[in-house]
């Protein structure tokens, strides 16, 4: 083991750890903002700065933990009831958390100059803020035992063992004995009664446990926070020596440890196993499941074999194996699933500062957080819904006069929600704003060449207009958005995850804009298909069905692409020719109609093996122009298949045919014209 | 190198250098361990030490308290304990574990040690 890998080790955990820990004391800050006589919410602000600070400094950010300090002290004052919580407290802090942020960052900038100015304005803010009135300091009592608002000591008897693994979390009993010893006047004796013989012993693991005396006017609370990085990994118990001056005093304090105690459990005893969560690098559950899904394929030979040779318990054997494989793929991917909570939490933030800025009143509310989602979908949807976000505050919600004039609240509402569709999540963002004026799109659209003066587009299509490049109806470029750029990044990153997105608005009633996304990236439900000697796997989710192309049907278009399903036209690609395939076509094709965000098209092929389950593999950076293939999977029989991506297949062949425009003849309209005009049934 | 072994005329040494935590116990240990079957004296040189925490503490404590359940070696703990060390433990409970550990137990007083646990 050697020393600077693993600070590093340590280094990296606390800097995630500390970035989450930042997500909720932001929450907490808002939430405070709003209930400014909260005391739970300014103990859990005090805790996360206490945590940040405490843990900074055992791992050698020294800036981040002096810096974090002050603002710990600011929380200490509110929590002791000497300073009042106040809209620029938290403004102040919630600035702070961002210095707290670049002091994460593996090479912060210099902001010691903004940081030096904030610390200032918090010291001013402390300074001048004068003792509360007594009513307000009430709920005090319940953080503080009265000894030491009367400045008397007291005596507590401390008992400290550490578990197995608060050493191996980078925590020093020394630091937290020494960081008591500062409350006050300390007698401490350690003992090695549980020391196990030199052979027996764990290395790793703290053996000694201390029996503390502390003298200290420091309350009850302040004693804990010594130990609250800990509080998870050791045996605590603490209890007051004498007899307090003030028995009610006393049994604050008691009622408060008792309290813990029974909350949490975890105050007087350690267990290896209680922990429940761990934390593992992304990478490596990413080789996890590529390895479980080069495992699936290989079950997927196994089956095969089996299935070719008449060999009884060799099919036993593969059927295990494909039980135990499934099972496997199954749990892997509900390792990669993660609640969607953390991404919808920070845009609280977002929604605080933006209203400040823009002098609006904006609540966020949230629905439906612990919808669980791949993590890579996850990773990837902060910026969409930031830039819906952004929108909904510039162009959707409207000034609170504004609002009043029309009979609505001041306080206008975005509503933040995710839920579970079938295979699908589908995340909202909604706003009871102005709506979408279509007629401005629409102008907009013919100004900028986007569509024909004549064109026929219902709100739906217009709605679409939104996230082409550039376009905007904002005559003004704002820092906050107008500039077109933030719905072309809402489209290009659904469309990178397979989502679809979908817009719905009143005119004065408010916009929803609605993601639907795949539960993961990793695998697909597809119907697997053959066109000569290659094979294709179709996503199943945007089939609709499935029909028959006879020779004749062809001969008698006369070279174009169109069938005619139930009466109505449907364009279809033939893979065969999209993909140069030269074998000899089947007399009879299949069609599997798509369902695809530029209408419902068909896809040609020889014909259908079945449904299958498959594990995306990418094709790697060589292929990343290939629009039309979204991934590769190996079959049983060792045969690679593409997985298609339907609508960049469309949209490929759309762009081979001319530019698409809106409300211009597209491949559909031009192919329909020559038969029967667009839009009209064939008979 | 925080730790090191050396053999000179007959006397093992594992000697300690700057700082010597958790991050080094397990190096420490195997130290230990191998020298403990040793038929000779074992010097665990600390002076050069400038930092350890309860992990290596332990161990030497382990060490010198009752060595020969490992092997005939005898663990002497040289010292003395740089400033820094004696700093960083002062008021822990373990300095008179740390002074003990210089002090030459008589087999008597390991002995003792030894009934006290078994």
């Amino acid at each position: 083991m050697s020393s600077p890998a693993g600070t590093d080790q340590f280094r990296v955990a606390f800097r995630e750890e500390a970035r989450e820990v930042l997500v909720d004391l932001e929450t907490a800050l808002l939430e405070l903002n709003e209930h400014r006589d909260d005391v739970e919410l300014v103990g859990r602000a005090f805790r996360a700065l206490h945590t940040i600070k405490g843990s900074g400094a055992m791992f050698g950010f020294d800036s981040l933990a002096a810096f974090t300090h002050n603002l710990e002290n600011a929380f200490d004052e509110v929590r002791s009831g000497r300073l009042a919580v106040s809209a620029e407290l938290v403004d102040l802090t919630l600035s702070a958390l961002d210095h707290v942020r670049n002091f994460l960052e593996e090479s912060p900038k210099d902001d010691h100059v903004a940081c030096d100015r904030l610390l200032a304005r918090l010291r001013a803010m402390t300074a001048t803020q004068s003792q509360l009135p007594a009513e307000k300091v009430a709920w005090n009592d319940l953080l503080c035992d009265h000894s030491s608002e009367t400045g008397c000591d007291r005596v507590w008897t401390i008992h400290f063992a550490p578990g197995p693994k608060l050493m191996r979390s980078g925590s020093d009993p020394l630091l937290l004995i020494r960081e008591l010893g500062a409350l006050g006047e300390l007698t401490a004796t350690a003992s090695m009664a549980s020391l196990p013989s030199l052979a027996e012993l764990d290395p790793e693991r703290c053996y000694i446990a201390w029996d503390l005396t502390l003298r200290t006017s420091a309350n009850l609370d302040a004693i804990l926070d010594v130990f609250i990085f800990v509080e998870d990994c050791c045996k605590l118990s603490i209890e007051p020596q004498e007899k307090p001056v003030e028995v009610e005093a006393d049994r604050t304090a008691l009622t408060l440890l008792d309290k813990r105690e029974s909350q949490d459990g975890r105050r007087h005893y350690d267990s290896p196993d209680n922990s429940s969560t761990i934390r593992v690098a992304v990478l490596k559950l990413d080789q996890f499941v590529n390895l479980v899904g080069e495992l699936v394929t290989v079950q997927a030979r196994l089956s095969e074999l089996a299935s070719r040779r008449d060999d009884p318990d060799m099919t036993t054997v593969a059927e295990e194996v494909d039980r135990l494989a499934s099972a496997l793929r199954e749990t892997s991917m509900n390792v990669r699933m993660m609640p969607i909570r953390a991404t919808f939490e920070r845009f609280r933030r977002l929604v605080h500062d933006l209203a400040r800025d823009l002098g609006k009143e904006v609540e966020l509310t949230i629905e439906g957080a612990d919808t669980e989602l791949d993590k890579t979908i996850i990773d990837q949807l902060g910026d969409p819904l930031m830039h819906l976000i952004r929108n909904s505050m510039d162009h959707g919600v409207g000034m609170p006069e504004d609002r009043r004039s029309h009979g609505k609240p001041a306080r206008a509402t975005i509503h933040l929600s995710a839920r579970h569709s079938g295979a699908s999540v589908l995340i909202s963002v909604s706003d009871d704003g102005r709506g979408i004026d279509v007629d401005a799109v629409r102008s907009r659209a013919i100004e900028r060449g986007l569509i024909n003066p004549e064109a026929q587009l219902n709100d739906s299509e217009l709605h679409a207009l939104l996230f082409q490049p550039g376009f905007s109806t904002a005559r003004e470029v704002t820092d906050i958005s107008g500039r077109g750029v933030g719905m072309d990044v809402v489209r290009r990153n659904v469309d990178k995850l397979r989502g679809t997105i979908d817009v719905a608005s009143k005119p004065g009633q408010g916009t929803v804009v609605t993601l639907r996304l795949p539960l993961t990236l990793a695998i697909i439900d597809g119907l697997l298909v053959v066109v000569g000697d290659a094979y294709f796997v179709l996503p199943l989710a945007d089939t609709v069905e499935c029909t028959e192309l006879s020779r004749t049907e062809i001969d008698s278009a006369d070279g174009r692409h169109l069938i005619n399903v139930r009466g109505r036209v449907v364009p279809y690609i033939r893979l065969r020719e999209h993909f140069g395939i030269t074998t000899v076509p089947p007399a009879l094709e299949q069609v599997m109609l798509v369902d695809t965000e530029d209408g419902c098209y068909g896809l040609v092929f020889d014909r259908v093996l079945g449904s299958c389950q498959t594990m995306i593999k990418s094709l790697g950076r060589v292929y990343n122009y290939v629009q039309a293939v979204s991934g590769a999977t190996i079959l049983g029989n060792g045969t690679v298949a593409l997985i298609l991506d339907p609508h960049r297949l469309v949209q490929e062949c759309i762009r081979a045919v001319g530019p698409r425009v809106r409300g211009h003849p597209t491949l559909l309209d031009r192919a329909s014209a020559s038969l029967s005009g667009p839009g009209e049934s064939a008979n | 190198v925080a730790i090191c072994t050396e053999d000179n005329d007959g006397v093992r040494r594992i000697v300690l250098a700057g700082v010597v935590d958790i991050a080094q116990a397990a190096e420490l240990k195997e130290a230990l361990m191998e020298t403990a079957t040793s038929e000779s004296r074992v010097s665990i040189q600390v002076s050069g030490a400038t930092s350890i925490d309860v992990t290596t503490a332990q161990l030497l404590w382990a060490a010198v308290s009752c060595p020969f359940l490992l092997g005939p070696a005898r663990f002497v703990v040289d010292g003395p304990w740089s400033p820094e060390v004696e700093q960083s433990f002062l008021n822990s409970g373990l300095a008179p574990i740390l002074s003990a550990m210089l002090q030459r137990p008589s087999p008597q007083e390991r002995t003792d040690v030894l009934a006290s646990r078994y």
